[in-house]
């Protein structure tokens, strides 16, 4: 399986796409926000000027004026219950795409398709421990012995940090053959790999682990081992929109 | 506004930016560290003591003195030092070949200066070719891992070894 080149025009055209979609919000945002001038216009001009002609006038006047306050005031919580709902929606849909904008800017800048992985096992302690965060970045420089690097094995999908251990490129194609082996294992990486395989290719190397950030993947780990978590982290953010005044 | 959820949002948001801004400059601090390592690596070449043994897969075991100083890489930053030996050379069949030899983790400064004598902990074994005669450089690799941010990782080469050409 060949990997794309990550400088393909189809990202352009993704942040493009994001680009203008931010700008439509902000756009119709303003648009939801200008007919509030106009309500307040009509509130002012409903001041009552006779107070004191007669009383039926005046009981009239004042049961007109109360149902029409009444009215006005069902009107404009509608009204404003709508305006509302759609300015926090839109609100919240323009902070979604500029975090997916954020995440794919960032893929395009690290080359790799998870430019920051989390620490599940501890095969690589004390260095990196279990719950740490690691940058990730790939460019065109060969992989070479020391190196930590990220690779998923075939058929599994929780990818593996090790260090590279063995190295050996061939003089005539430049075909690179590397064995990894965790810091604190004693055994190289061969049983991890797939059957029969007893090298590594660059292909299947994700990109190599350049910073760390420790602790703060615990909450990946949390949510990835503990789902209900998941469905309580989103109802707790639901609830927080619904009932929030701005 | 004076809600409690308000409240536990602003100081949520205000701890992570800062606790962020906090790592980002521990690490930028590291560039700081201008490091001046130095190492020597001896291989015991015997006379007929055996040190150097092929065994019949062809497989190198050697006994290394490794001295090295690496006390300069530590800073405030530094969670440990990882650092290993590697044997560099050429076939026929590979332009390169690097196999790691010995590696040991150094948690502190006081323990970044010293003297080892070992035989190499993984196989020293190529595919396929022999070894014997084989011209080699050993690299001391160091790869600096910080408590939080950046890597470093730098190599010392040191060539000129050779290996016998009958293996006893």
């Amino acid at each position: 399986r060949v990997e794309t080149p990550l400088s393909e025009p189809r990202y352009l055209y993704y942040l493009l796409i994001f680009l203008c979609s931010q700008i439509l919000g902000q756009f119709l945002c303003l648009v939801l926000q200008v007919p509030q001038l106009n309500s307040t216009r009509e509130e002012t001009r409903q001041r009552p000027f006779f107070f004191a002609i007669s009383f039926y006038l005046r009981a009239q006047r004042q049961r007109e004026k109360r149902m029409g306050w009444v009215r006005k005031t069902v009107d404009s919580v509608k009204s404003l219950q709508v305006k509302q709902v759609l300015l926090r929606a839109i609100g919240l849909a323009m902070v979604f795409t500029s975090g997916l904008i954020l995440w794919k800017a960032l893929m395009c800048m690290t080359g790799t398709k998870s430019p920051v992985v989390v620490v599940v096992s501890g095969s690589m302690e004390p260095g990196f421990k279990r719950g740490d965060a690691l940058f990730l970045y790939k460019n065109k420089d060969p992989i070479r012995a020391g190196d930590i690097v990220v690779f998923n094995v075939k058929g599994q999908d929780v990818p593996i940090v090790h260090r590279v251990i063995e190295v050996h490129e061939q003089q005539s194609n430049g075909e690179i053959k590397l064995l990894t082996k965790g810091d604190a294992n004693d055994m190289d990486d061969r049983f991890l790999y797939a059957r029969g395989q007893l090298w590594l290719k660059p292909q299947h190397i994700m990109g190599r682990a350049v910073g760390l950030l420790p602790y703060v993947g615990w909450v990946t780990i949390v949510m990835t081992e503990k789902p209900v978590l998941q469905y309580i982290l989103v109802g707790a953010v639901g609830l927080l929109f619904l009932t929030s005044k701005d | 506004m004076h809600s409690f959820g308000f409240r536990a949002n602003a100081v949520l948001t205000f701890g992570i930016t800062i606790l962020a801004l906090i790592c980002a400059m521990a690490s930028i601090s590291d560039n700081f560290n201008s490091p001046r390592p130095s190492s020597e690596i001896q291989i015991k070449y015997p006379i007929d003591s055996g040190e150097i043994k092929f065994s019949f897969s062809m497989q190198v075991s050697l006994t290394m003195n490794i001295t090295a100083d690496l006390q300069s890489l530590f800073t405030w930053n530094t969670k440990q030092v990882f650092v290993f030996v590697a044997a560099e050379y050429e076939t026929p069949k590979n332009a390169l070949n690097q196999v790691s030899l010995w590696d040991a983790i150094i948690p502190a400064k006081e323990h970044a200066k010293f003297w080892v004598q070992t035989a190499n902990k993984y196989r020293f074994v190529d595919q396929g070719s022999n070894l014997r005669g084989k011209d080699f450089n050993l690299t001391l690799h160091w790869h600096v891992m910080p408590k939080t941010g950046k890597m470093f990782a730098n190599k010392l080469v040191i060539p000129g070894y050779r290996l016998p050409e009958e293996y006893r």
